[in-house]
């Protein structure tokens, strides 16, 4: 569909030549990286050390208002009309993938159509991963640090630009609108943008076989190992909230005196109360229930039901857990189980 | 202090009867990680370790809900006690646990190890990008020596010791069973970067806090990572009825610092957990370092001084202070 | 342009200050109506977290008003309360709030007259502060 490039120290007119879209990027907030709609094009930072960036508030926002409600009046759904379309930009490869896996759930028998509603008007530019972070795994779960779907656009950091891959026919739209900041790419730079893919995937350093961890999952429901695996959890959430794929939720309704409204917010399967009955009684009372239920979610039940394993490997839980529960590790554990 | 010496203490530990099992430091998986360890029998205790990179407060797991499955001779041995590695800071969150009859003394055998300080992560990953092999780290002369596959490098400890340790009062542990290793000494009393803070006019000190508090993503870690955050029914967490609601927005991300801070005032010791776990990086050490500082200052008390004495909101002075009374 | 009235909570402690504030009542003395009384048993009572959560949603500033040190009917109610709330109120200075927003007295059930001076002091320094904008609960 056409290669482009386009200056590095012109970034920030690209995106703001974008004015009639509401675009979401990574913002430098101190220390670490938010991913927020952004005002300020000074503020955009694409060098993701931290790396907690979550990409899925841009489709699945932390709290989202459903409906407000008043004792005097019918309630009223929250206008899903938006007014721009959205441009979700600077997410990797793997965060891509991540809409993928989000895509069957919301998309079920009855679909959501506060997800379906951003993630349809959403142009997904993404960046390419030229240095994989520490714990990256993505190679082990079929991914890749170049991956293409489902990105519009795919930018590539070289020297002195960036190599624009144009995926879909909604990011030929984008390039069509800044045709005066984008160039066609020469061959040249085409080469060394395969090279670079090439010399990404070889750095990935961390890997695990995953070849019949679903059958072996599928006998050791009841193994003590989970106690022995989830001593070391503190049961937070920093896991699952930094997780792209992670997606459970609760809601709740905030009122007060006459008026009130219906939430949506994240929820967390490691937090205790995340299957307390209302009897009192608790399905999954230990920490050692709730990471095998983890564990199954992503690389049993997900397989299961859609065919893929619920995982792209960004190695999120694995940096930011404060305790060292380390899922290749574990997952290494399951596979040496009688 | 040798490492020798520490696991010998370690397997004298768990040759006692009546002791459950050991919590301890071992290897973490990549780098330059730390990760608990649950030791039962003595043939384990090697993979203990103590460095410089043992960042974590192991005082933490005595209030987690389950405890290790006890191998049969234990349960029939009735162990009740549980042994663990106490740093100053641990001591002094046992200390305080004790006091407030969260746990029972004689159901704890300490094992306490003057500390001089750990290691910052996020400084030393910094230093040393994506380094997945097992690094160790070593103090010497008041430089760290970092082994990093064959490499050797010698940092000086400054650039990367945590800032909690910078401040630290009680490094030597307060209450043990047995103690491994010479005594420190802590620093004095310093509360500058606070009192840089309360300079600061009204609207200056909100706009600081707002800002921290517009990232906060509720993930609860600060929480559950404090060894003094062990209520059952935690306030935070209710339904009925709900205090802190579940949308997260500045305003409910305030009230949930704040009543944190408030439910710490006096018993907070200061070990760093929340903010070292924090994965947005916000400055909560500030407002519990505050409450330590207003403690101190108005009714002259610190938390984790030992286990029998009073706690600070259940007992009062009658010279307590009251000019701001009308 | 109307003057600003601000919204002012008291939780007085039902032997002392709640009766207090009746003979303030019954012997005919003036006080500024901004104040909205929560009668407790005691100071001692008074969870912090209710100061926090009335200055969230609507009020302007906070009255806790209990016995005299001594004469708690509780024996030590406002000993515990006087602590507690000194720590509050340094807490949200320090984030922010205004400290003359939280405030405590002592009003013993013969002292009308202290009570609605209190309550004039109170509304009209919170009257000069102006509405607690920044605190409130955003949405609902």
């Amino acid at each position: 569909m056409g290669f482009f490039v386009l200056q590095k120290d012109k970034l920030n007119d690209f995106l703001a030549s974008l004015e009639e879209y509401e675009v979401w990027a990574p913002v430098q907030n101190g220390t670490t990286t938010l991913f927020e709609v952004i005002k300020d094009f000074q503020n955009l930072s694409l060098d993701l050390k931290h790396q907690v960036l979550i990409s899925k508030s841009a489709v699945f926002p932390q709290t989202e208002s459903l409906f407000t409600f008043d004792r005097n009046a019918h309630p009223q759904a929250t206008n899903l009309e938006k007014k721009k379309e959205t441009i979700i930009f600077g997410i990797r490869p793997c965060d891509a993938q991540s809409f993928q896996l989000l895509d069957p759930v919301f998309e079920g028998d009855i679909p959501d159509p506060y997800y379906l509603n951003r993630r349809n008007n959403a142009i997904l530019i993404g960046i390419a991963c030229s240095e994989p972070f520490l714990n990256c795994f993505c190679t082990s779960v079929g991914g890749n640090p170049f991956s293409k779907e489902p990105l519009d656009l795919l930018f590539t950091e070289l020297d002195s630009v960036f190599y624009i891959e144009v995926i879909t026919e909604k990011g030929k739209k984008i390039i069509d609108k800044t045709s005066t900041l984008c160039a066609p790419a020469s061959s040249d730079e085409r080469k060394q943008k395969e090279q670079m893919a090439h010399t990404s995937e070889s750095k990935i350093k961390r890997k695990i076989d995953l070849n019949h961890i679903p059958e072996k999952l599928t006998g050791i429901f009841e193994h003590p190992i989970w106690k022995k695996l989830a001593m070391k959890c503190i049961g937070c959430g920093i896991c699952t909230y930094t997780c792209p794929t992670c997606y459970c939720f609760d809601i709740q309704d905030e009122t007060r005196a006459r008026k009130g409204r219906r939430v949506r917010v994240w929820d967390s399967c490691m937090f205790t109360e995340y299957t307390l009955h209302a009897s009192g009684h608790n399905p999954r009372p230990t920490r050692g229930e709730r990471l095998r239920n983890r564990i199954y979610h992503k690389f049993k039940f997900n397989i299961d039901n859609f065919g893929v394993v619920g995982c792209v490997g960004c190695g999120r839980c694995i940096t930011l857990c404060p305790v060292n529960v380390d899922l290749i590790e574990n997952l290494s554990a399951i596979k040496e189980v009688e | 202090m040798n490492i020798q010496k520490l696991r010998d203490e370690a397997k004298r530990a768990l040759n006692r009867k009546e002791v459950k099992y050991l919590i301890g430091y071992q290897k973490g998986s990549y780098g330059f990680r730390v990760s608990p360890a649950f030791i039962e029998s003595k043939e384990e205790v090697d993979r203990l370790i103590f460095s410089p990179l043992c960042a974590l407060s192991l005082a933490n797991y005595l209030m987690l809900e389950e405890k290790l499955p006890q191998s049969e001779d234990k349960k029939k041995a009735k162990a009740t006690k549980i042994a663990l590695f106490a740093r100053g800071c641990d001591s002094r969150a046992l200390n305080q646990i004790i006091a407030e009859k969260g746990i029972p003394r004689d159901e704890l055998y300490i094992i306490g190890i003057p500390c001089k300080g750990v290691i910052d992560l996020k400084k030393i990953e910094a230093r040393f990008p994506g380094v997945v092999d097992f690094a160790e780290v070593v103090e010497k002369n008041g430089n760290y020596i970092v082994t990093i596959k064959e490499q050797i490098f010698e940092v000086p400890k400054e650039e990367l010791v945590a800032d909690t340790c910078k401040v630290c009062q009680y490094p030597t542990p307060l209450i043990y069973n047995k103690l491994i290793g010479d005594n420190v000494e802590g620093y004095p009393a310093n509360y500058d970067e606070i009192h840089s803070l309360e300079e600061k006019t009204l609207e200056e000190k909100w706009d600081f806090w707002q800002k921290e508090f517009d990232s906060c993503i509720r993930c609860y870690a600060c929480k559950n990572s404090c060894p003094l955050c062990y209520c059952e029914g935690c306030v935070l967490d209710k339904l009925t009825p709900q205090w802190v609601r579940r949308s997260v927005d500045s305003s409910e991300n305030l009230l949930f610092h704040i009543t944190r801070t408030f439910h710490l005032a006096g018993r907070c010791i200061s070990c760093g957990e929340c903010e070292r776990v924090c994965p947005m990086d916000i400055p909560l050490m500030k407002l519990n370092r505050k409450m330590e500082k207003e403690v101190k200052e108005l009714f002259n008390y610190e938390a984790g001084k030992d286990p029998v004495s009073q706690t600070l909101l259940t007992t009062f002075n009658l010279e307590d202070p009251e000019d701001f009374i009308l | 342009m109307s003057e600003f009235e601000p919204n002012i909570v008291a939780f007085l402690c039902n032997w002392c200050s709640y009766a207090g504030a009746d003979l303030t009542g019954t012997t005919r003395i003036h006080y500024p109506p901004n104040v909205k009384v929560i009668r407790v048993m005691c100071t001692g009572r008074v969870n912090p977290l209710f100061v926090v959560q009335a200055l969230r949603q609507g009020a302007d500033g906070v009255l806790i008003s209990g016995c005299h040190p001594g004469e708690c009917h509780y024996l030590k109610g406002n000993y515990l309360a006087r602590r507690r709330f000194l720590l509050m109120k340094n807490l949200l200075e320090f984030i922010g709030v205004n400290p003359l927003r939280l405030r405590m007295s002592w009003i013993s059930a013969s002292e009308g007259k202290k009570f609605a001076d209190v309550i004039t002091e109170i509304t009209e320094e919170i009257k000069k502060l102006g509405p607690l904008k920044s605190f409130k609960r955003e949405v609902i």
